[in-house]
């Protein structure tokens, strides 16, 4: 029998994670599996782009182990992207005037970053931040530069502006939105943030529509603003958020949200039962998921679905996923939860600000105040892993919920009871491993962090669940010891 | 228990010195004076590292004398004196007075400053004498002189306390002049609403507790001030009544300032700062009445330096902003006794007692005043100007007095290469041993702090008692008797002082001679403290002068709105913004800023002695942006060569974002004595202020290339090391211990036999107890020689930068007996002794602890992840351990500003 085709469209992040996952269950032997990946460069992370400008290469940056296609036989194709899709024929043509057949497909091809439709937005030294290239560029054109400027005070207008401020610019960053990272925080963790970045040397303009900019008269551009204001700069970076990177889907003729988006169903197939679509270029339950993790279940989720093709009650299906992040943006400890804004009906707050060691954190409860809905972490984040594992487990609350972001008295903090937590929940989001696994690695006798982590990649991503993963060890060694002990 | 001054810095704290009893006659104990006006019973680290410093290891006991081919030989005083006295008549009768000159110190005491002045000035009649004061604050001893007709300092620490905004220009306050910086931050915790605001290209640690940094260009200074000039009038924030009355030249100075200043945009883009943060300064400055404006080195050190002092006080002349508490500009010095330099006018542009040379009516009254057969008329060479005659043969004989211009001099190397060709280079010092007087003929065994008698002038015009409380060691003597026995060889009269209060006597009379309106009106008067006898003398307390009468002193300058120029005015001075004199250019594209660090003194030749001082950044370095590090393509932690178009260096490269771009940084400590090829002063460009002839320290342009070298080593020994030749490592840096030192070494090319080299170069052919190692794989050689369970020295090659743990090798050197663990550890080149506490393991893969990293982080000053790397592998395998590295660089980089 001729081996079926499986083409992957994009290798970024996510469409890599799918190939680890196809290899990880053997498939790979089962089709011919063909990658078509427009950037010249396979997949590289993306989370610690702005590493690039603290010395780090982008070898170092890669996801891909060395040699991998070559020892899976997976043809990988660089620098030459997807032109159209046929699905009549199920035929793709790329870039380059090749025609390539598939029996399924898998369109990850991310996103693309919003450029608003600004006059003089084309000018030279106007730049995006999303690609390796994209840092080259802005390298490039800041090494004669004094002044940068970043539209967009998200959270990625503010990886861009430390990436500015690395190289060391005169940063500013222009937000449209009165706070900074108005989608994940509220007004006073923005204030705390906006506060905490000004002192770091980055100047914030927030509430500034941005016009039109044009030549400038100390240098390169300047910026109009709405309200008749200015701001002169010689480098721009736009992050004004993301656009699924969907033409290819719609143009092909398969269902694309209103607002964009590859619509997938709960095992990311699209319209199409052969065309599958995960990461930042599908649209799931009518939203885009702009971060990571959820593109790395959807990406186990549609391998799942792969393998079990034929008896799609076994696929683990994608089921939405929390957006909830932690990071460290310009050494700023900000996190964000849930309902961050305490949206839900009937929902209480508690609030916590020290002005002197600039801390802001705030708890959104239920109505009944038993259930955990959200909260807002900035300036020190050290309970986010514990909020984060009461909000997901829906674990019930302690009588006083606000204990849980007031500083301990004396002692230290109140921390989770790991033992509480049930064995599905899940402790390492960026690499999907559950406490039943850990719980497993270290009945097998991998009982230190080193082998915890080599065995089950807890832990090596963005490294916020180590301390819950040493305390699960921590707890579980006592238990063995304690068997030790009595003889057995 | 002995009350006397700190010898460091310009802020000039009491201290005092409690020699030890019988039972420990060498523990000095050093407290600090709480009854001084200056520090209230604080130290700071290197005042109370002082009795580190006093040993009389390495020092001159007796004078030598070197012949034609460099022979040293030991002689009595008598004959290094005649020598001296006969070598300068001789020069000065074939080539006249100008062939002589002499060079000193703000180290020098009051009283030694004024018998080597008095001696130049009237009776060899030149003014060949300058001082390493003018590398520090000759601008603002001009500035001063131009705005107030005298070199006067108004204020006083106290000032700083009470002001409600604190601007510190060019000041990293916090290391450079930590007990002022101390009182500065006490004051803004008790009243939280004042506000602080520092002025500087590079964050220092001073920006650390600021309420606003504003990181402006090098050089740019004076377009800050004339925009703030040209805000103020613009605001109407303007002392009229005190600008009409008490001053002159307002008018012009404006006119020049609206001429660069007058657009905000303009000067925020010369500046290189954003518009609003500088409209938020100028507001600020204009709606706070209380404000002080400190400034020191970086405002000094420039070719526009002067004018940058009087663009600074020129905003305090327009709002009278000046004489009150709490407000006024303030100039602080560097050196302990720079203030008492500029009070006997030891310098080459000044005559006596803030007296000056181009005034005949001065000239008259000083000559008058010492009887002398001469006085100097014309002004004579500032400090560079002064090594260039020397080198060109101008100048044939030069006298030395407590400096080191080889290390602290621009382009350095030309000026070692003039000291070469001097026919008489006398130089006096309390070692033999420095880059200076490794070249003289005459060197002189001077008295080092706590044997020499006399008093200093600190910042705030506080004149206080340094005192003797240690013998004299071995033949050394006071500098001003040295100079006096050689004036009498000379057969000049006024010179028979036999003791300091009877100088500073002296010095107090000219001080109030005819200081009156029929003479000469003189701020400086000390004619309170004259006709103190030696007791009294010694129980001088601190006093700000002016002290016109006995127990008047003047804490603060100006209250009466009278200033010391001919109509009683002060001067606004039109200063036009100027840019260095050298630019950068293609070949030389960035632009090196010398300084000082927290731990260090000057050359180092005091300072480098004390363990407790040296373990805080040891090695010489190089501070640069990483991503210029990036574009010039050298690593953090790795050995750089910094060149100009004057000379090179080769030093470790410090990567952080705290410098700003385009920029380097050096300290300026580091001599040829502590290091292979670290003299910052080599490269620096002979540039200088047209008026005070200070030098641009604080912009030459330089390259930055890689220092490639093979192999990496680090020797711990009980005695110096000598290199000869070729056996030299191409970089090597010696690092006081605790009875120890190490060197970290580099080198070019393999290593043939180690065994054979690191035993000649320890001297130990024959150990009792040699444990070697020898080649382990990868070309790492590891030996170390005991004897009766001490460790006397170490040796670790490698050719990687993987070198055991500095802070562990301490330890294990600072035993009496090393353990078993001890000596596995020392083959291995890592602790194994489990009371070394590593700490937590922060890296898996390779299991490295906490403790390890922090270490490393403090041996090598690392300040990124890859340089941590490189020296212990964390974080090199799946680098998830990465950010708490960068939390352990973070920590590290906070305990080391505290
Ligand atoms: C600076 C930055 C910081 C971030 N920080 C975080 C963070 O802290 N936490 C977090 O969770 N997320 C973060 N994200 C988001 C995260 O990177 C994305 O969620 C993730 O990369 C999405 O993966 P993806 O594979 O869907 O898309 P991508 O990684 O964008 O990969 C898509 C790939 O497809 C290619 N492609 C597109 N069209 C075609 C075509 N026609 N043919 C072939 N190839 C094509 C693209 O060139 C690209 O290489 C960050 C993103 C950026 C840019
Ligand atoms: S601040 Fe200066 S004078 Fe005071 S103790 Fe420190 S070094 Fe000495
Ligand atoms: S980061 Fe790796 S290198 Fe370090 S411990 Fe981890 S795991 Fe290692």
């Amino acid at each position: 029998m001729k081996q079926e085709r499986l083409v992957v469209i994009g290798n970024g992040m996510v469409g890599q994670k799918y190939l680890d996952h196809l290899v990880a269950d053997g498939l790979h032997q089962r089709y011919q599996v063909t990658v078509l990946c427009a950037e010249s460069r396979p997949a590289y992370d993306r989370v610690h782009l702005s590493d690039f400008f603290t010395g780090r290469s982008s070898e170092d940056l890669s996801l891909v182990p060395a040699l991998f296609f070559e020892r899976h036989g997976i043809e990988l194709r660089l620098s030459e992207g997807a032109a159209s899709i046929d699905l009549q024929n199920k035929t793709i043509r790329t870039a380059k005037g090749a025609t390539l057949d598939y029996d399924k497909l898998v369109l990850a091809t991310g996103s693309y970053p919003f450029v608003p439709p600004v006059p003089g937005r084309g000018r030279p030294s106007c730049l995006v931040y999303r690609t390796i290239e994209d840092l080259e560029a802005i390298m490039a054109s800041g090494r004669d530069a004094e002044v940068g400027v970043v539209i967009g005070g998200g959270l990625l207008g503010l990886e861009a502006a430390k990436a500015l401020r690395d190289i060391g610019l005169q940063t500013h960053v222009v937000e449209f939105a009165p706070r900074l990272m108005a989608v994940q925080v509220d007004d006073g963790g923005g204030a705390l943030l906006r506060r905490k970045i000004e002192q770091l040397g980055v100047f914030v303009h927030t509430g500034m529509n941005t016009t039109e900019i044009i030549d400038g008269e100390f240098y390169r551009h300047r910026l109009n603003f709405a309200d008749g204001e200015h701001l002169e700069a010689d480098l721009v970076v736009f992050s004004a958020g993301i656009r699924p990177q969907d033409t290819l889907a719609r143009d092909a003729g398969l269902a694309v949200g209103e607002r964009g988006g590859i619509v997938i169903d709960n095992h990311c197939r699209t319209s199409d039962p052969d065309v599958y679509a995960i990461g930042e270029c599908a649209l799931w339950g009518g939203r885009i998921y702009g971060l990571v993790a959820p593109g790395y279940q959807m990406a186990s989720a549609a391998v799942s679905h792969l393998r079990h093709r034929r008896d799609e009650a076994l696929a683990v299906p994608f089921t939405g996923a929390d957006m909830s992040t932690k990071l460290k943006l310009m050494g700023v400890d900000v996190a964000s939860l849930g309902d961050a804004h305490a949206s839900t009906p009937g929902a209480c707050c508690y609030r916590y600000e020290d002005e002197r060691k600039q801390i802001y954190k705030k708890l959104v409860v239920s109505e009944d105040g038993r259930r955990l809905l959200g909260g807002v972490l900035v300036g020190d984040a050290r309970e986010y892993n514990t909020l984060l594992q009461l909000m997901l487990n829906d674990m019930a609350l302690p009588e006083t919920p606000e204990q849980l972001i007031l500083p301990a008295a004396r002692g230290a903090a109140p921390t989770l009871d790991v033992t509480r937590l049930p064995d599905s929940a899940t402790l390492c989001q960026c690499q999907n491993v559950t406490k039943g696994t850990l719980c497993r690695a270290i009945a097998e006798g991998h009982c230190d962090l080193a082998a915890i982590k080599q065995c089950t990649g807890a832990a090596t991503g963005c490294g916020s669940c180590e301390p819950l993963v040493q305390t699960l060890l921590d707890t579980s060694g006592v238990a063995a010891d304690a068997l030790t002990e009595v003889g057995i | 228990m002995t009350c006397t001054t700190c010898p460091y810095c310009g802020v000039g704290c009491g201290v005092i010195a409690t020699p030890g009893d019988e039972s420990a006659p060498n523990r000095l104990r050093i407290e600090g004076d709480p009854d001084h006006p200056a520090n209230q019973g604080r130290l700071c680290v290197k005042g109370a590292a002082l009795a580190e410093t006093v040993g009389l290891e390495g020092r001159l006991l007796q004078p030598l004398m070197r012949d034609d081919d460099g022979r040293e030989q030991a002689v009595s005083w008598d004959r290094a004196l005649d020598r001296v006295a006969t070598d300068l008549r001789r020069i000065i009768d074939q080539h006249g007075p100008e062939a002589v000159a002499f060079y000193v110190s703000g180290q020098l005491l009051t009283e030694d400053y004024y018998v080597v002045n008095k001696l130049v000035k009237g009776w060899l009649g030149t003014a060949n004498i300058d001082t390493n004061s003018r590398l520090c604050m000759s601008s603002a001893v001009a500035g001063h002189k131009r705005a107030f007709g005298e070199d006067l300092v108004g204020g006083n620490y106290q000032d700083l306390e009470e002001a409600d905004l604190v601007v510190l220009v060019g000041s990293n306050t916090a290391w450079c002049h930590p007990i002022v910086y101390q009182r500065l931050m006490q004051s803004r915790r008790e009243r939280p609403e004042k506000r602080i605001v520092v002025v500087d290209p590079r964050r220092t640690a001073t920006c650390e507790q600021a309420d606003m940094h504003l990181p402006v260009k090098a050089g740019s200074d004076v377009w800050l001030f004339n925009g703030l000039l040209t805000y103020l009038e613009e605001h109407g924030v303007v002392d009229t009544g005190f600008v009409a009355n008490h001053t002159g030249g307002a008018a012009e100075a404006l006119a020049v300032a609206r001429a660069d200043g007058g657009r905000l945009e303009a000067v925020a883009k010369a500046c290189g700062v954003p518009v609003a943060q500088l409209q938020a300064f100028y507001a600020l400055f204009a709606r706070t009445r209380k404000v002080v404006t400190v400034f020191s080195q970086g405002v000094n050190q420039s070719s526009s330096g002067t004018d940058k002092v009087n663009s600074i006080i020129n905003c305090h002349l327009f709002t009278g902003r000046l004489g009150e508490p709490g407000m006024g500009p303030f100039s602080i010095t560097g050196q302990p006794n720079a203030m008492g330099g500029r009070e006997v006018g030891g310098l080459a542009n000044t005559l006596a007692a803030h007296l000056e040379l181009d005034e005949p009516v001065h000239r008259q009254l000083v000559q008058e005043f010492w009887g002398s057969p001469s006085i100097a008329r014309e002004p004579g060479l500032k400090a560079v100007d002064l090594f260039d005659a020397v080198h060109d043969g101008r100048i044939k004989a030069l006298w030395v007095m407590a400096t080191n211009p080889v290390v602290s001099l621009p382009d350095a190397d030309r000026v070692r290469d003039a000291l070469r060709r001097c026919e008489l280079l006398v130089v006096s010092d309390l070692f033999a041993d420095t880059d200076t007087a490794a070249e003289a003929r005459v060197v002189l065994p001077a008295l080092g702090w706590g044997e020499k008698d006399g008093t200093v002038t600190n910042s705030e015009r506080c004149l206080s008692r340094q005192k003797a409380f240690l013998p004299s060691p071995g033949e050394a003597k006071p500098d001003w008797w040295a100079v006096s026995e050689v004036a009498r060889r000379l057969g000049f009269e006024g010179f028979g002082f036999e003791q300091p209060h009877q100088i500073f006597d002296e010095h107090a009379r000219l001080s109030a001679w005819r200081n009156d309106d029929d003479g000469v009106r003189r701020a400086f008067h000390i004619g309170g403290l004259a006709g103190l006898d030696a007791e009294g003398y010694d129980r001088l307390r601190p006093c700000q002068w002016p002290v016109p009468q006995a127990g008047e002193h003047t804490p603060r300058l100006f209250q009466d709105r009278r200033f010391f120029h001919g109509d009683g005015k002060a001067r606004l001075v039109p200063t036009a913004p100027r840019a260095p004199i050298n630019a950068v250019d293609d070949e030389f594209p960035l632009v090196l800023n010398t300084g000082r660090i927290r731990d260090q003194w000057h050359t180092m030749t005091r300072t480098g002695r004390a363990p407790r001082l040296a373990s805080h950044l040891p090695e010489p370095f190089v501070e640069m942006h990483p991503y210029e590090a990036m574009l010039c393509g050298v690593q953090d932690g790795a050995l750089v060569r910094v060149a100009s178009r004057w000379g090179a260096m080769v030093a470790r490269l410090r990567c952080t974002a705290d410098q700003p771009r385009r920029t380097v940084f050096v300290p300026i400590h580091w001599n040829d004595q502590r290091a292979s090829d670290a003299r910052v002063g080599a490269l620096v460009n002979p540039v200088v202020d047209p008026l005070s002839g200070e030098p641009e320290f604080k912009h030459t342009p330089v390259m930055v290339s890689p220092f490639p070298v093979d192999w990496h080593g680090v020797v711990y020994s009980r005695s110096p090391l000598q290199f000869e030749g070729s056996e030299a490592p191409a970089y090597w840096v010696c690092i006081q211990g605790d009875g120890f030192l190490r060197y970290e070494l580099a080198g070019r090319g393999r290593l043939e036999e180690p065994h054979h080299w690191s035993r000649s170069l320890l001297g130990f052919e024959q150990q009792p107890q040699w444990l070697e190692v020898g080649e382990v794989s990868a070309g790492d050689y590891r030996a170390a020689a005991l004897a009766e369970g001490r460790l006397l020295a170490c040796a670790y090659l490698s050719p990687r930068a993987e070198l055991p743990s500095r802070s562990w090798l301490n330890r294990v050197f600072g035993k009496e007996r090393v353990s078993e663990a001890d000596i596995v550890g020392l083959k291995l080149g890592r602790s194994v002794d489990p009371a070394d506490d590593v700490g937590a393991t922060v890296c898996s893969c390779f299991s490295v602890g906490r403790n390890t990293i922090l270490d490393a982080i403090r041996d090598n000053g690392l300040t990124s992840v890859e340089g941590v790397g490189r020296c212990v592998r964390a974080g090199t395998n799946c680098g998830s351990c990465q950010p708490e590295i960068r939390a352990l660089i973070e920590e590290a980089r906070l305990a080391e500003g505290a």
